[in-house]
């Protein structure tokens, strides 16, 4: 039988292993124990051995976790020579590492294999902080600079917004951040979510008007500092923007492999089970699958377009939806740009940083006007 | 069931709420089998899930069953339930005007409340036998012998023969069917008079039409009969007849002394009035039973649907519940801010709650409900007197000559060391002294007159939290009295919000008005841009807070594996928002509304 294959723009591959559970994270993981890592990698390259069949190559491929850093260098290469297959010439291929993970072997290895983007996540330079988050505080100019000898294009993760930390603390993060000259930066507000450990030891978020007035330090400091804000908590240097993550933004098609990762194809979500065993075991493997409404599909474009600095463009949503979304909400439209919230850019709707800050309330009062 | 009038024995359980009222009639229809074990429910006569959860009884209900005595014989019991709160007197003495008996019900580790006084009250006006049963004699805390002295010196009952049992257990409680059987007469009446039946309660079924519980008190009634409604003077054709056991059982007929339950093809609620007497067209009595006191709503309420188009189905279901519970008044109203709905008579702040309830649960409904006010009567300068039951509805002040308010007579039962907070409490809500008097030994009544709208003002909680909960209280209205009142309007966004407006004590204004905007603020989520709110008597700003506008609300992080849950988030709030009003460009939720109601003086900026 021959296969039709098909041409899907973005390849996400989940690791769930961690050295160490971090109490803020609710993504799915498990503390690494070898026998199940095994296992788990033996499944997941028979994923993408059949990924290999019906799909054409990616244009973006990610490998997230979890900690994909801290499987044994001999499962690492097992993946990444099965990944490799699916990347072509000019392919983003990144992969996340925790900082302590990143010795020159294996450094070696992710490039050997063609990752050529590389997503760290230090969460804080403050050694108070990362106390707080279990986290260890290392040499990060050092490692950054042995970074930089394999992988140029480098993403940090950080966090802000813990309960005990002031202003200062944040200023001292960012300039950390820019000294060390990276070409990417995701900073995320503290969220506690249910089933952490933070949640568990009612830790709680900072209040909504302290959260603003950070998120205004960093996105205007950022910005002096040459870092564009393309999305809510994404800032890129040089247009090294994540193309990865700009394809969920753009409602397009991705493939998701792994225990708890997510695919959409042709308007069809699926999640994986989350459940290692049940993963293992090919039992109930699919834990949702759900084929969006319309009236779904034109929430996720909004909620997701409008995250970014390019907007939400009225034409190929028009051309999408059927729905001109100036003439059905033109009052309120017109009122977010008398408001400075909003700017209509190139035949795109977009939302001003004060906008974007308050996004939510934004996009219901939206569906709202467009009946959804 | 062999119809003996002789043998027929009706009468009610009446008691303070808790005292386990309906716990005792779960074991009195278990011990005569009227219900199976297997069939029991925990208080089988309590059958809204509403009474169940709450663990009180709302409604009456009623329940006919045999006994066999021990002389031998077989009686046919009628059990009225009756609820114990004082929001529902009304409902108790529509029971015991049903009845020949009362069990009184003491929970003998608490001894004699305040309602307990009030519902004896009761039976005594309707020439009752009255049956003292102290209950919970299992528990260690239980005080028989002062209680039984209180049943003596109190009540004026013979406390020494008062029936020892454990409603929970069942201890003793086929004693209390022996006392019923001797202690209790059989109806009087004939069945050779002219039919009177009184309708003590009634209720809408969707294919029977209006179902109307009735007590014989002369004659019989016979399916196929040309029955008339003494007050009324509609005419119906009987075309059922029956007794609840309290599963209805069919018969063709209804003999003088029996309760039983009888349908005419009614399709008009309206022609049917509990307390009318029902008599044969062919064959009329003189004149109609004495019906009840008529009782008046005391606290009035906005009643609206959130969603606008969901008007002609609260007129529906208020209709259908006003059947069943005739203390519930209403009529239409508008209002600028929440469109059309209906103004609501209620027996008091529990019948409110519970109308909601039903409403909401029972058809289904959302709702606004606007903080309750009572009667005000307003004295023009022209010499008229106006009747007023919404704030917002104040006329021009320069026509106002004065207003009064109605006050209650309250009776406060307590131990002895509350007395001086109570006093305190009493004096901070404007009320007027009567008297101190000993109950016994440890416990004191305090009478003091109080401004209704004060009681309806969280004095109930304060009372029990100022007590630990161990005074009780009962109270009636007494009169009307000039006071020193004034409107208090909130505006949003600078706009008068009628639904809002109330009726305040003046030197009391600034206060309600300050803590009143804070209590706003603090219900009205933060909105897309501020909200002035703002508290004006009589036409003058008093106090104003701002709802913040919207500061931060975007999800940091949205990729692949978080959009589903992202979306149905959004969802949610979509629907929480649907529940809100939106007045103005401000999304004003349900609650806000009955704020007034709960201000504390301690709720911080």
């Amino acid at each position: 039988m021959k296969m039709n294959k098909r041409k899907i723009n973005s390849l996400y591959i989940h690791i769930p292993f961690c050295n160490s559970i971090c109490p803020y994270c609710d993504f799915t993981k498990f503390l690494k124990k070898t026998n199940f890592e095994d296992q788990y990698i033996n499944e997941l390259i028979e994923d993408i051995k059949k990924t290999q069949i019906s799909f054409f190559k990616f244009n973006t491929i990610y490998i997230g976790g979890g900690t994909p850093s801290c499987l044994s260098n001999e499962n690492l290469e097992k993946i990444l020579i099965e990944c490799q297959k699916l990347a072509k010439k000019g392919t983003e291929f990144t992969i996340e590492a925790n900082p302590e993970d990143l010795d020159d072997e294996k450094l070696n290895l992710f490039k050997k294999y063609g990752i050529n983007r590389i997503s760290i996540g230090i969460q804080s330079f403050n050694t108070d902080t990362l106390k707080m988050l279990g986290r260890k505080s290392i040499d990060f100019k050092s490692l950054i600079k042995k970074v930089k000898k394999y992988i140029k294009n480098i993403n940090i993760d950080l966090i802000y917004g813990l309960p005990n930390e002031n202003i200062e603390v944040l200023k001292e993060n960012l300039k950390k951040f820019v000294s060390l000259n990276c070409s990417h930066i995701s900073i995320y507000s503290l969220t506690v979510n249910p089933g952490t450990i933070f949640f568990n030891k009612h830790i709680k978020e900072i209040d909504e008007d302290q959260n603003r007035l950070l998120y205004d330090y960093i996105c205007s400091y950022l910005k002096d500092h040459g870092y564009d804000n393309y999305e809510v908590s994404n800032f890129a240097k040089n247009g090294k923007y994540s193309k990865h993550n700009i394809n969920y933004w753009k409602c397009g098609n991705y493939v998701g492999l792994g225990a708890g990762a997510s695919g959409y194809i042709d308007n069809k979500r699926y999640t994986n089970t989350s459940n290692l065993n049940k993963y293992l075991e090919h039992k109930d493997r699919l834990s949702i699958e759900e084929e969006l409404t319309k009236d779904q599909q034109i929430e996720e474009y909004l909620m997701l377009n409008l995250r970014t600095k390019w907007g939400l463009n009225l034409e190929e949503f028009n051309a999408r939806f059927g729905l001109d979304l100036l003439e059905v909400a033109k009052d309120y439209i017109q009122l977010l740009i008398n408001k400075k919230l909003a700017i209509i850019n190139k035949g795109s709707l977009c939302l001003t940083h004060d906008g974007i800050a308050i996004m939510d309330s934004i996009l219901l009062k939206i569906f709202n006007l467009i009946n959804l | 069931m062999k119809y003996d009038q002789s043998k027929i024995r009706s009468f009610s359980i009446i008691a303070h709420i808790d005292h386990g009222k309906s716990t005792l009639a779960d074991r009195i229809l278990e011990l005569t089998n009227t219900i199976t074990k297997r069939e029991m429910k925990d208080q089988i006569l309590d059958s809204m899930d509403l009474e169940r959860e709450r663990g009180i009884t709302i409604k009456l209900n009623t329940a006919t069953f045999e006994y066999n005595a021990k002389d031998g014989n077989t009686y046919i019991f009628n059990l009225i339930d009756t609820p114990g709160h004082v929001d529902f007197t009304y409902e108790v003495s529509r029971s015991l005007a049903a009845c020949e008996g009362a069990v009184l019900v003491i929970d003998s580790t608490q001894g004699v409340e305040a309602q307990t006084l009030a519902n004896m009250y009761l039976a005594v006006d309707n020439d009752l036998e009255i049956i003292p049963v102290l209950n919970k004699i299992d528990l260690a805390s239980s005080m028989v012998d002062v209680c039984k002295k209180e049943i003596t010196d109190r009540l004026g009952l013979d406390g020494e023969h008062a029936v020892l049992v454990s409603a929970k257990t069942g201890e003793n409680v086929q004693e209390i069917l022996e006392r019923i059987v001797t202690d209790i007469p059989a109806p009087s009446g004939s069945n050779d008079n002219p039919l009177q039946a009184l309708i003590f309660d009634s209720y809408y079924d969707s294919y029977r039409g209006v179902v109307a519980l009735i007590k014989i008190k002369e004659g019989k009634i016979k399916v196929g009969d040309t029955i008339r409604f003494m007050k009324t003077n509609k005419e119906f054709l009987v075309t059922e007849l029956g007794i609840r056991t309290p599963a209805e059982i069919k018969s063709d007929a209804l003999y003088c002394g029996e309760v039983g339950y009888l349908c005419g093809q009614i399709k008009d609620i309206h022609d049917v009035k509990v307390g009318d007497t029902i008599t044969l067209s062919s064959n009329p009595a003189k004149e109609p039973l004495p019906g009840y006191r008529n009782i008046n709503p005391m606290v009035f309420s906005g009643v609206y649907p959130t969603d606008s188009r969901k008007y002609e189905d609260l007129k529906d279901a208020l209709e259908k519940l006003s059947l069943n519970d005739s203390s519930l008044k209403f009529e239409a109203e508008t209002s600028q801010a929440l469109g059309f709905g209906f103004r609501c008579g209620f027996l008091g702040l529990l019948h409110m709650d519970v109308v909601q309830e039903r409403l909401e649960r029972e058809y289904n409904l959302d709702l606004i409900m606007t903080a309750p006010s009572v009667i005000y009567k307003v004295n023009l300068t022209d010499g008229t007197q106006i009747s007023l039951d919404n704030p917002s509805k104040m006329p021009d002040l320069s026509t106002v000559k004065s207003i009064e308010e109605p006050y209650v007579k309250a009776e406060i039962m307590t131990p002895k060391e509350y007395v001086g907070t109570i006093m305190k409490l009493c004096q901070d809500k404007r009320g007027i002294y009567l008297d101190l008097e000993y109950f016994d030994d440890t416990r004191m009544i305090l009478k003091y007159e109080i401004p209704l709208s004060e009681i309806i003002f969280n004095f109930f909680d304060k009372l029990k939290s100022c007590t630990r909960g161990y005074a009780s209280l009962d109270y009636e209205l007494s009169d009307y009295k000039v006071s020193n009142l004034a409107k208090m309007d909130v505006l949003l966004n600078g706009e008068v919000i009628d639904a809002l407006s109330s009726i305040i004590y003046k030197p009391f204004g600034y206060n309600r008005g300050v803590t009143l905007v804070r209590k706003l603020k603090q219900v009205i989520p933060r909105q897309q841009f501020e909200v002035p709110v703002q508290a004006a008597v009589n036409g003058k700003v008093i106090a104003r807070a701002d709802i913040k506008s919207v500061r931060k609300d975007v999800l940091a992080k949205c990729y692949g594996g978080d959009i589903t849950r992202k979306r149905k988030l959004l969802e949610k709030q979509k629907e929480g928002k649907k529940r809100m009003k939106q007045i103005g460009s401000v999304e004003v939720p349900q609650d806000a509304f009955m704020s007034i109601l709960s201000l504390d003086e301690d709720i911080e900026d």
